[in-house]
């Protein structure tokens, strides 16, 4: 009997496993549960040029602009010397944070709050000497800022962008006018799915379900 | 046949041996996440709590709560309880429990803060405290045995060591080398690993530790390709080499090798030493008792050696009951779980109820956010190229060797590396003399797909010796130059401007 459920779950074991497997092998069904975070294998999956950091900024109704994250209590900072916030790659938690911070602090009424995305070349996290080795120019970084949302004092988001890189990206594709001009060719307007916060250009056929 | 493979299915999975390669990971893999879990302890409000800013993983994922929102002093009690049960399941005691407790709440708190708890070495480690649970990891080495051996008080000699069947240290086995193939089909899905450049600009990034060989390693770029092969073909072949007896500790030593670098080119900790606990599972039991034997005799010959006591005949006292020693450990965690709620309370993470509590919120320059809320500015020109590079030969498509010297006759080649994401863009690499006189001038589209173009310049006799530079332009601007050196006696014809 023993023996019977140690083989059982053997077989089981191995056969959750090699689904990951063939899963993302096959990009079947990957984003399907978070359960799949659990057997899906994609250790350093992505890669960007660019070194990107989130700010989270409350602005008061006195015109004054406030940091909410991290709290004025100090934070975490779980993988290196940055703050836990700079976690938030997809901008889904940061309204979460400042939400926290205003909780847990005394402030004037907010008008606004923001979460903007900076970006700069990571060839610029080169130190100095290394730097001198490979380039000829001065080190001169500059960052760029991108709004990732607004919401409401309450947390309602009022607007949300893509991340800097899909709108390098997406502009890139934009500055071809033959494709706009196609693009445009019988179809009066265009969406941007801003819900989903992917930055995709949606034909207009795409429509949100309307439940009756 | 099929009595062959179910003969050798049982040899595999139920092989009876002294389970010393898991009790190691049993010990050090806790220590290991107590090095992360320690650190969270302190922010358990925030990161796990209702009363915080949880990161929950179902919502990246668009699906229904997993687990409801924890009132604070329970996510505490979670967090100080995974500590406890981390360090009783790496001394062996209640080992079975401890790693029970260790695996769900581990994975539980990873699921609550997706942001900065869970990584796929949280999963990995619930992976192997699971699988350490469902083994005989305790048997040895333990407060378990231990208090095993008190009991058996008619033995006065030293036991053998207990023999468990063997299918929970293959699961931990065939488990890495899965995690392996499917760290491969990743590469394998990313154009730019093979080229180096995702390695490149992964040992560029700060969001690890400090990485300065990293940094230093990003300058070669060729030498990357090459890691990058090998890691990609060791990666797939671990799980079928890690069995064979010739290839099994070259697999295992590259293995080690190549986590203790992401140490070095990554800025990782926590992740190279829990595969380093893991890789211990892999260990023979003939092969832990050989160096056992050799480590005491350096031991003796250092004049370190202890006298083994005897075990006494003596009965063993009430508390070392089974029974006893479970509602100990349940007591000790239950303390300690209204310990740390109190302390964690005293604490007052928020510092609301402090004098000057609750605290104001932090004023942010006004010029720095008007900065950040304007339209965002366009990429300047000198920020789209990654580096522009003059040598003579290419392996793995880029450049092998960056050279400042040539003689006639040569060909230099120079390859311009482009940032991503990039518009198409019309690229020259112009040859100026020393006078920064333009003399020859090449260019090319550069489609967004494409991350590098190369350009070729024959040093011919229509040069005299002397500096000349390769300026890289785009959008008639200059974006750099290299400055190289043609050496050697001068030609006989020499063309001019």
């Amino acid at each position: 009997m023993k023996r019977w459920i140690s083989q059982t779950f053997i077989v089981a074991y191995l056969s959750v496993l090699m689904y990951g497997v063939f899963c993302h092998t096959l990009y079947y069904k990957t984003d399907q549960h978070p359960a799949m975070y659990f057997i899906v294998w994609d250790m350093f999956c992505g890669w960007t040029a660019y070194e990107t950091r989130t700010h989270v900024v409350g602005e008061g109704v006195s015109g004054q602009y406030y940091q909410l994250s991290p709290g004025p209590w100090g934070t975490i900072k779980p993988h290196s010397k940055l703050d836990r916030r700079h976690y938030d790659s997809g901008s889904l938690y940061s309204v979460d944070l400042a939400m926290n911070t205003l909780r847990q602090t005394q402030h004037e009424p907010m008008a606004r709050l923001y979460v903007v995305e900076e970006a700069w070349p990571r060839k610029y996290n080169l130190p100095d000497n290394l730097w001198a080795q490979r380039y000829t120019e001065p080190k001169d970084r500059v960052s760029y800022y991108q709004l990732r949302g607004s919401y409401t004092p309450d947390g309602q988001p009022t607007g949300q962008w893509p991340p800097i890189l899909t709108r390098l990206a997406q502009d890139a594709i934009m500055a071809n006018p033959r494709l706009m001009q196609d693009m445009h060719k019988g179809k009066p307007f265009y969406a941007f799915d801003a819900p989903l916060n992917r930055g995709h250009v949606m034909p207009v056929g795409y429509e949100v379900p309307v439940q009756e | 046949m099929f009595h062959s493979l179910r003969s050798r299915w049982n040899e595999f999975f139920f092989a009876q041996e002294v389970p010393y390669g898991m009790a190691l990971t049993r010990i050090t893999l806790p220590l290991v996440l107590l090095i992360g879990a320690i650190p969270r302890w302190w922010w358990a409000r925030e990161l796990y709590s209702s009363d915080g800013s949880p990161a929950p993983l179902w919502v990246s994922y668009g699906s229904s709560p997993l687990l409801p929102d924890l009132p604070a002093p329970v996510a505490v009690a979670m967090a100080t309880i995974l500590i406890v049960s981390l360090v009783t399941a790496s001394i062996g005691w209640m080992t079975r429990w401890s790693l029970v407790v260790s695996c769900v709440l581990y994975a539980c708190l990873g699921i609550i803060d997706s942001m900065s708890t869970l990584t796929k070495y949280t999963v990995v480690a619930s992976h192997v405290l699971l699988l350490l649970a469902l083994s005989n990891c305790g048997a040895i080495w333990s407060v378990d045995a231990w208090l095993a051996r008190r009991r058996q008080s008619q033995v006065n000699l030293p036991a053998a060591p207990p023999l468990a069947p063997v299918w929970p240290q293959r699961l931990v086995q065939l488990f890495i080398g899965i995690v392996y193939l499917g760290a491969a089909v990743t590469k394998m899905h990313t154009p730019a690993y093979f080229s180096g450049d995702q390695l490149t600009f992964w040992m560029l990034s700060d969001i690890n530790f400090e990485n300065p060989f990293g940094e230093f390693l990003s300058m070669y770029p060729s030498l990357l390709t090459i890691m990058a092969y090998v890691t990609i073909i060791w990666e797939v072949l671990f799980v079928f080499t890690t069995w064979s007896r010739f290839w099994r500790i070259p697999t295992l030593v590259i293995g080690l090798v190549f986590h203790l670098m992401t140490y070095f080119t990554l800025g990782l900790i926590i992740f190279p030493l829990l595969y380093c606990a893991t890789y211990l599972a892999f260990l023979d039991p003939s092969e832990v008792e050989w160096t056992a034997v050799r480590f005491r005799r350096i031991v003796r010959s250092i004049g370190l050696g202890v006298k083994r006591r005897v075990p006494s005949r003596a009965p063993s006292p009430a508390w070392m009951q089974p029974t006893y020693a479970g509602a100990a450990w349940a007591l000790l965690l239950a303390t300690s779980a209204v310990i740390g709620v109190e302390v964690e309370h005293q604490r007052d993470v928020y510092q609301r109820r402090g004098e000057n509590g609750p605290l104001s919120l932090t004023a942010m320059d006004p010029q720095l956010v008007k900065t950040m809320l304007s339209p965002a500015q366009p990429i300047r020109p000198q920020d789209m190229y990654f580096a522009l590079d003059v040598g003579t030969s290419t392996m793995g498509g880029v450049l092998s060797n960056r050279r400042d010297t040539f003689a006639h006759g040569e060909r230099a080649l120079i390859q311009c590396t482009l940032q991503p994401p990039h518009p198409d863009m019309w690229v020259e690499v112009n040859l100026h003399d020393a006078d920064d006189a333009l003399l020859r001038r090449v260019g090319t589209v550069i489609p967004r797909e494409d991350l590098r173009a190369s350009f070729f310049y024959d040093l011919d006799g229509s040069l005299l010796p002397g500096k000349y530079d390769f300026v890289l332009k785009y959008d008639g601007q200059e974006l750099t130059r290299r400055s190289i050196t043609l050496s050697g006696p001068s030609p006989k014809l020499t063309a001019s401007r």
